[in-house]
């Protein structure tokens, strides 16, 4: 009895850490997730230097995820969520990705190069 | 052992020691802080060694090669601190063959920034585990020497991008190398009951794989030795010399130009604490005597480490 009861506890927990959260479906008068692009302040940035990055993005409680593709550089959040700094650690074009996410978990990606010299 | 053998037995040590001095390379890149145990060797068949260790290191100066760096370097880091834990299971299969198998968090990595002054990022999370297969080359249990090597496999415990506050972390404060890699060790244990003394040398390569970036962390390899003197009956002090080697990572570039790898030497004195023959406490304190770093990087300034271990027949 023992035995079946942490049987039955195991695999609960298992289904209960494998559902993932339904998505949350936008009414019909949700505004729209428009993310037009990235801006950048600088054609070319030197070696950790920062670059300020713009997300122009409009919609309903947009998030903002910035990675990069070869995932090297560093990113420093501001307290705009759509602006971040970045910086590469080695001269090389670094390819920014930014997922905005609205609050019924729809989504865009924007990509821009920032050039980076020594 | 003869007198003759016992310097033969060191000067093959001090070989080994100083024969990667002209090698290239520190500690602490993703995944790989050195351990805080001494209990490495093979165990009896039917033992079960169970252990976990604390390690916190902290790093607060740019480094250019040998020296701090120039005082206009455009570094954006004023600390770097790693709070590390790894829990280490190993059995002994047979007399002579062990398997080993260990998992390491990091409860934190923080670089703490200059601009904006103050602002930390942090990386949190599992960093890898391993497994591996130690076998005793080597055992003279009359003369308390014992030649032990062994081979494992890293397995990444996280693979994906690890992102705060909304961006991706740097490479430097990562948990994981989200790699696959290889472990080859070798340990030699040679005591002198007579003097309550032991003296030993593990030798330790990591080889990292690439990951899903095509960026190759470089292989870390430590070689220590170790003097062990028993001060009072479950009372040693440990003095370890500990030479530290990472090399210089690898990205899609064709020439790497990463601010990576390093070789340190260290001092490490710690205490040991053996208690109902067979649970085993120790602390220890790091003192990097010599810091050369590739490129431009943050330095060890200190670490510390505690460490428990429990023996369990079974």
């Amino acid at each position: 009895m023992r035995k079946a009861s942490v049987i039955v506890l195991l695999i609960g927990i298992v289904v209960f850490i494998s559902c993932k959260k339904s998505d949350t479906t936008a009414p019909a008068n949700a505004l729209p997730l428009t993310f037009s692009g990235l801006t950048k302040t600088q054609d070319t940035v030197k070696v950790n230097i920062y670059d300020t990055i713009v997300a122009n993005a409009t919609g309903e409680s947009i998030t903002f995820t910035w990675t990069s593709e070869n995932g090297l550089g560093t990113f420093i959040p501001t307290n705009n969520n759509n602006v971040v700094l970045f910086a590469g650690c080695h001269a090389t074009d670094f390819v920014l990705d930014c997922l905005a996410k609205d609050k019924y978990n729809r989504t865009d990606t924007k990509k821009i190069t920032v050039h980076v010299i020594n | 052992m003869s007198s003759t053998k016992n310097i033969k037995f060191l000067l093959v040590l001090a070989i080994i020691f100083f024969s990667y001095n002209r090698l290239s390379a520190q500690c602490c890149s993703a995944g790989s802080p050195v351990g805080a145990t001494v209990n490495v060797g093979i165990l009896d068949k039917g033992m079960l060694r169970v252990s976990a260790f604390y390690r916190h290191n902290s790093l607060d100066n740019y480094f250019t090669g040998t020296s701090k760096a120039a005082d206009n370097y455009n570094g954006n880091v004023s600390k770097t601190n790693f709070n590390y834990t790894n829990l280490n299971v190993a059995y002994g299969l047979t007399h002579h063959l062990s398997i080993e198998a260990d998992a390491g968090y990091f409860i934190d990595k923080t670089q703490t920034l200059k601009n904006p002054v103050g602002y930390i990022l942090k990386g949190t999370g599992f960093s890898s585990a391993s497994l591996s297969l130690k076998y005793c080359l080597y055992n003279d249990l009359s003369n308390q020497f014992e030649l032990t090597g062994g081979l494992g496999f890293k397995i990444p415990l996280a693979t994906e991008l690890p992102i705060y506050n909304g961006v991706q972390l740097p490479v430097e404060i990562r948990p994981s190398t989200g790699a696959t890699g290889y472990i080859f060790q070798l340990f030699l244990n040679k005591g002198f009951s007579e003097h309550k003394f032991r003296i030993f040398n593990i030798n330790r390569i990591e080889y990292n794989n690439k990951n899903q970036f095509d960026y190759q962390y470089g292989a870390f390899m430590i070689n220590s030795l170790f003097f062990s003197k028993q001060v009072f009956s479950k009372l040693a002090f440990v003095l370890e010399l500990r030479n530290e080697w990472k090399q210089q990572d690898k990205d899609v570039l064709p020439v790497t130009t990463l601010n990576t790898g390093n070789h340190n030497i260290i001092v490490s004195p710690r205490l040991s604490y053996s208690f109902k023959n067979a649970w085993f406490v120790s602390a220890l304190y790091d003192i990097p005597v010599y810091r050369n770093y590739i490129g431009t990087q943050m330095a060890l300034q200190y670490s510390f480490a505690f460490s428990i271990s429990k023996n369990i027949k079974l």
